[in-house]
């Protein structure tokens, strides 16, 4: 069978990306000698030279159809670092190479093995099912499944974080001195930057089930702040302070939790962008939330799931803190 | 330069891609006798193009070429001695020349785009934009493939 050997020639020598390239020592067909090449593995295209930077090559092994194994000699002689690349059928042959060190032969087995064809098409498949899998995503989000909604459509924006104390928001300046400061001693130290209420956990609405339609264009459209005065509906003050003691618990939770490094205050929880939601965590915090879930009032009944969806947007934010 | 023929040879009567009847021929470079069209068997496999002998009941016989489709351009071409002609022109000699003849225009396409999208160059191209479009939405670098032993392959 006649290969088109200029081709093949032309291809070792021309421009293409090279995977690998560097000195082997391959036993020859004959002389069961060790022979030092240069070898040059593009695609899977397994050229040898006899010095780098010759013009043409001595051969080329075609990888199709072979496993890089170590080789059984390695273990019974003194050859350390010797591998092989065996092909199956009848009147095949069996290369033998051997490395200079035990790096070099790790490497070249590696690259060897993932040099073939079909190798190069699963991992082309492989990527086109993950990205089908994120847009699919996007698009389940739209059904209103806060979980996956939450993920889906939603392309990372620059997140805004409004208790950052750097960043001059007017319509919510601390106030550091005044009416209505804390009075502050000489050696008082001087109190911690001022949080409005609980750290706002991810939104309770008395309304209809939140669709994921309130796409956010910035952040603070989708996570608006915790509603206090409809949670107190819900018992005895008592539940309310549960619910903040939880919220900030769990908030604190997730603080620990995320790595990210803007998490300064309360970033941490806005920054998160899960990539894979599990509901396998149940932060302790979630727990108080959903007592006070239980003790709400039947007419209140759409806070249960509301709380519900609390208790599963705090897992949904611990586990992407975790995550993270 | 030496090349592992049995080991190619395997590869060719393995299952491929692609494969059809079709009428070939070579251009020659100049001074070559150009012959006329013969009755082959093309198979695609990975990134090689095998030519096959049949006798006249249709069966293969012995393999007689092997193209590597790294580099090569492929075109359709129009004003050819016969319809639905494309070539294989390769990158070391652009004069010699493969030519196909197929039985249908459509024909003709679809090899052309099995074999533009044959090379490994194509696929690793592939590779790198999927990569960067998961990167971009994900926000990370591109999710890695797990390494696939070899005996799974």
């Amino acid at each position: 069978m006649k290969l088109n050997e200029k081709n093949v020639t032309a291809y070792a020598t021309c421009a293409s990306p090279i995977d690998k390239d560097g000195y082997l020592h391959k036993r020859g067909e004959v002389n069961r000698g060790f022979q030092r090449r240069y070898f040059l593995l593009k695609g899977n295209l397994l050229f040898y030279f006899d010095r780098k930077g010759d013009k043409e090559p001595v051969g080329v092994i075609v990888l199709e159809g072979c496993t890089v194994e170590l080789s059984s000699d390695a273990i019974e002689s003194d050859c350390p670092n010797v591998f092989e690349i065996v092909f199956q059928g009848p009147g095949t042959r069996t290369y033998v190479l051997m490395a200079d060190n035990h790096d070099d032969m790790e490497s070249w087995m590696k690259a060897l093995q993932c040099a073939n064809y079909d190798y190069k098409r699963l991992q082309v498949q492989e990527l086109q099912r993950q990205l089908k899998e994120l847009e699919d995503r996007g698009v389940r989000g739209d059904e209103g499944d806060l979980l996956n909604g939450a993920v889906g459509g939603w392309a990372p924006q620059p997140r805004v974080n409004p208790f950052d104390k750097d960043r001059f928001d007017p319509k919510r300046v601390p106030p550091k001195t005044g009416v209505n400061s804390r009075p502050r001693g000489p050696n008082r130290p001087p109190p911690p930057p001022p949080v409005r209420g609980p750290p706002p956990p991810p939104p309770i609405k008395p309304t209809p089930a939140p669709t994921t339609n309130q796409q956010p264009s910035g952040s603070s459209t989708f996570f608006t702040p915790l509603d206090t005065s409809s949670i107190k509906q819900n018992g005895n003050g008592g539940t309310s302070l549960n619910t903040s003691k939880a919220a900030s618990t769990w908030y604190n939770a997730a603080i620990e939790s995320s790595d990210r490094s803007n998490s300064a205050g309360a970033s941490a929880w806005y920054t998160a962008v899960p990539q894979n939601i599990s509901l396998t965590q149940s932060a302790p915090a979630s727990t108080s939330l959903n007592k006070s879930a239980a003790k709400a009032s039947p007419g209140a009944s759409r806070h249960n799931v509301r709380s519900a969806g609390v208790a599963g947007s705090s897992l949904f934010y611990d586990t992407s803190g975790a995550k993270v | 330069m030496r090349y592992s023929e049995k080991e190619l040879l395997s590869l060719a009567l393995q299952s491929p891609d692609r494969e059809g009847k079709i009428l070939h021929r070579m251009s020659g470079t100049k001074g070559r006798l150009v012959e006329g069209y013969k009755d082959r068997l093309i198979r695609l496999k990975a990134n090689f193009l095998f030519l096959f002998k049949t006798n006249e009941q249709g069966q293969i016989l012995e393999p007689v070429g092997a193209v590597l489709l790294e580099r090569c351009k492929l075109q359709p071409e129009p004003k050819a001695d016969k319809a639905n002609v494309f070539s294989i022109a390769l990158q070391d000699d652009p004069e010699c020349k493969y030519y196909f003849a197929c039985r249908s225009f459509d024909e003709c396409t679809d090899w052309l785009t099995a074999l533009r999208n044959a090379s490994y160059e194509n696929m690793r191209s592939n590779i790198l934009l999927l990569q960067g479009k998961l990167s971009r939405q994900t926000g990370q670098p591109g999710l890695q493939l797990r390494h696939i032993p070899a005996a799974e392959q």
